[in-house]
């Protein structure tokens, strides 16, 4: 039965969503039950019909989830010294001839099984860094890089990235069960030479 | 299914289980907030995580356990006005994936989420048999038929209103368990 060509006919699913999502309660009356609860389920519900909402990155989900823990288990918290194992500025070349060199550096840094790769570019007078860290267990969160004192997170690949005008002397890697403080990084190119 | 006040009486009592319940229960909500925010990757990554964070902290001062998704996202859109206004001194890389868009985040949207949230967590609650059906009414074009209906779902046309208000009586329920009022469906 069309509900448009006879207004005394039971309305159609279209027309009971489209009063619902106007307010227009005059059907009410005329619905069955079932139809009464659609009705007021399209009304309360405005976003029925669009996307479903997106589950958070799995990672991000995992460390939420593991805020407890960190809470109550503060003592537990292994604090460690990450040391640097490879520099690139370490071997850079004689003074004269390294200008595109210092644009570019590359650091590991290793503690207990973790290692940390850093690589930072400068260009248009900002340093660009991307991070990496290794020897994570197939199940362990993602720690979470302090850089001076900003927190930067992995992103779905594991990958730190972030930028800045002047680059970091002290970062640490902190999850709910280790603090790793990395020695101190020194930016003066001639101190590696 | 346990409601969240139910939920909340145990993370107030220290079983972690109950607080990873929480969070599988509530993190699409509040991750979608933050990607809603116009804030880079990584300060996506921080509203998201500080929100639980604050959360956590401020349990005991929780008054209405009824209402943590209100909390939720009223925290999480704190946090994400806060975030905007930080320093930009760190700022992701251009080619860093952008989980948002340019939208600001209005109450009224706010709410919607949260609807539709509680909509999407009823339907989770749910047999697969009447998920589909119900699915097909909420989320399938509206112009979609009831007869295409019960073809896309395997059953007759015959048995498709009786199972259809079968299953939005088993929604309704799962709704006022998890808060939607009763009277709405009688006003």
């Amino acid at each position: 039965v069309d509900s448009k060509k006879d207004p005394t006919a039971y309305p159609d699913r279209p027309t009971i969503i489209k009063a619902a999502r106007a307010g227009d309660e005059s059907l009410l009356g005329r619905l069955t039950e079932a139809d009464r609860l659609l009705f007021f389920l399209y009304r309360d519900f405005p976003l029925a019909g669009e996307p479903m909402l997106s589950s958070a990155p799995e990672n991000w989900v995992r460390k939420a989830m593991a805020i407890p823990e960190a809470d109550t288990q503060p003592s537990l918290v292994r604090r460690l010294a990450g040391v640097l194992t490879f520099d690139s500025w370490a071997s850079l070349p004689a003074v004269g001839t390294r200008s595109s060199a210092i644009d570019e550096r590359r650091l590991r840094f290793a503690a207990d099984q973790l290692t940390l790769d850093i690589r930072a570019e400068h260009h248009r007078r900002t340093w660009q860094f991307t991070a990496r860290v290794y020897g994570l267990g197939a199940d362990a969160v993602a720690p979470t890089l302090v850089v001076e004192d900003s927190e930067v997170f992995a992103d779905t690949d594991g990958f730190y990235h972030w930028t800045s005008p002047t680059p970091p002397v002290r970062i640490s890697l902190k999850s709910p069960s280790y603090l790793i403080e990395l020695a101190e990084i020194s930016w003066q190119p001639h101190s590696h030479r | 299914m346990r409601t969240d006040v139910e939920i909340w009486a145990e993370i107030l009592a220290g079983q972690d289980s109950a607080w990873k319940e929480l969070v599988h229960r509530y993190e699409a909500l509040v991750y979608t907030v933050a990607s809603r925010a116009n804030l880079s990757y990584g300060d996506v990554a921080d509203c998201f995580q500080n929100t639980w964070v604050l959360l956590y902290q401020n349990r005991k001062k929780v008054q209405d356990p009824g209402r943590l998704s209100a909390w939720l996202v009223t925290t999480a859109k704190r946090e994400a006005l806060r975030l905007r206004r930080k320093s930009q001194r760190f700022s992701p890389l251009d080619d860093t994936p952008e989980l948002v868009d340019n939208g600001e985040l209005p109450d009224s949207e706010l709410e919607s989420l949260q609807q539709q949230h509680l909509l999407e967590k009823s339907l989770a609650e749910i047999d697969e048999r009447c998920r589909r059906l119900l699915q097909a009414l909420f989320f399938e074009p509206e112009k979609v038929s009831y007869d295409e209906i019960a073809r896309s779902i395997g059953v007759s046309p015959n048995t498709l209103g009786p199972a259809r208000r079968r299953c939005l009586d088993r929604l309704k329920k799962i709704l006022m368990t998890f808060g939607y009022p009763d009277a709405r469906t009688e006003d």
